[in-house]
């Protein structure tokens, strides 16, 4: 092993432990809330097998963004994608088996539902940690250049996610959507863009996308926060029917639901833009 | 979503950072959670496809019968044999004697996980090793 192959180790266990420090305070919120205990058993195990598929491309493409490591290729980005997956279950396993939420008497389908399920916020902590606790973040963001809207787009669909992720196994979300009328919804629906607006128009005069200075509010409002408000949304109701949280409720109150989640999803996704 | 454009339109490696393939303790890395994914995807998609359309099936098991200052606590073990999860699952256990009900005792279970074990108690005031222990099973939500 020459002394270049061994520091370029070093840097990447390096690397694994911000990797860790990153999961873990990305999922925390997530490992200590009982719901989600709950949700590894009793979610069907197809939507959570049909999750875990489609979130292993988004956390490919994450890394693409952001980079576990400084990575170039297609090739890269997977192995960083499944380093990060090794990470969030490895440190979600870990903090479960610590606060006693994971027994001897549970069943391997128990263990592996509210593992594998905390692993999906934990895994984009590991990624994100790159660049919220490391210093790659000049390069991530010079990184972005080239299909800048879709880019763009994308991060957005990773903070409403996030955060859509964070809130959608709790019982409010149901709770709430009982509680307000069609008039409360829509005042809410009003009331996220209106807060996701503040987070574009942010952006367009944080320096980052130029571009956004000489662009018209109208448009910016069009392109960006009307479509990330719409992600939010089908990531909020996609999150909330694999939870099996719109089973069996009707249509209004499974669009109030949606709408409910669609608020912090929404202001993930503008947010995310600011802070990725 | 936006990732099937970003290969077609990378940005090119930066002057100086040469292009080298993984270290060998990111190959370990990657490889465990290419395991722990397809492992844990193997095990649900298991689940799913035999545990389609399941009920629960509870069992009781005697853990250990315990006398307590106020009478006696018969700590039991429910354990469930079909993958379904039944959730607020009620059991009553009572104590006979001959053809008659003398004790009754009430246990709610949160959740009881398909496959899984949970574990909790009867109090009773007269000793349960004189009469005979019966359980039978209230009701149960699907959660």
């Amino acid at each position: 092993m020459t002394s270049h192959t061994r520091r370029r180790n070093i840097d990447f266990l390096r690397g694994l432990a911000r990797a860790f420090a990153g999961a873990i305070i990305f999922a925390l919120p997530l490992l200590m809330t009982m719901e989600m205990w709950f949700l590894g058993f009793s979610m069907d195990a197809w939507r959570l097998a049909l999750f875990l598929v489609l979130f292993f491309p988004v956390l490919v493409a994450l890394s693409w963004h952001i980079g576990f490591e400084d990575t170039f290729s297609w090739r890269d980005d997977v192995v960083d994608a499944l380093v990060a997956y090794a990470v969030g279950f490895c440190s979600a396993g870990l903090i479960l088996l610590v606060l006693g939420v994971l027994d001897s008497t549970d069943s391997p389908r128990e263990i592996v539902g509210k593992v594998s399920l905390q692993a999906v916020p934990a895994s984009i902590g590991a990624l994100l940690a790159q660049t919220q606790l490391g210093e790659q973040k000049a390069e991530g963001a010079a990184r972005r250049q080239g299909p800048r809207y879709a880019s763009e787009l994308f991060i957005m669909g990773v903070g409403a996610l996030f955060l859509a992720f964070n809130l959608a196994p709790t019982e409010e979300m149901l709770a709430l959507a009982f509680r307000m009328t069609q008039g409360h919804a829509l005042l809410l629906v009003a009331l996220s863009l209106a807060l996701m607006h503040a987070f574009v128009y942010g952006v367009a005069f944080h320096g980052r996308p130029r571009a956004h200075g000489e662009t018209p509010a109208w448009s910016l409002f069009l392109r960006f926060t009307i479509v990330g408000y719409a992600i939010a949304l089908l990531l909020g109701a996609y999150i909330l029917w694999s939870f099996g949280r719109l089973d069996g409720v009707s249509l209004l109150v499974a669009v109030k639901a949606v709408t409910v989640v669609g608020f912090p999803a929404g202001i993930g996704a503008a947010a995310a833009r600011l802070i990725l | 979503m936006a990732d099937t454009h970003h290969d077609q339109q990378r940005v090119p490696p930066q002057a100086g950072s040469p292009e080298a393939a993984p270290p060998f303790w990111e190959w370990v890395a990657a490889g465990v959670g290419l395991l722990l994914v397809l492992a844990s995807i193997g095990v649900l998609a298991y689940h799913a496809w035999t545990g389609q359309s399941a009920l629960p099936r509870p069992q009781v098991q005697v853990v250990t019968i315990e006398q307590q200052p106020a009478g006696w606590l018969v700590a039991v073990r429910v354990h469930n044999r079909a993958p379904a999860t039944a959730a607020a699952l009620r059991l009553t256990g009572r104590l006979r004697q001959g053809s008659e009900v003398v004790e009754e005792s009430k246990l709610e279970l949160q959740y009881l996980p398909g496959g899984s074990s949970r574990e909790g108690g009867f109090f009773f005031l007269r000793d349960p090793r004189l009469h005979r222990l019966e359980w039978s099973f209230e009701s149960y939500e699907q959660p």
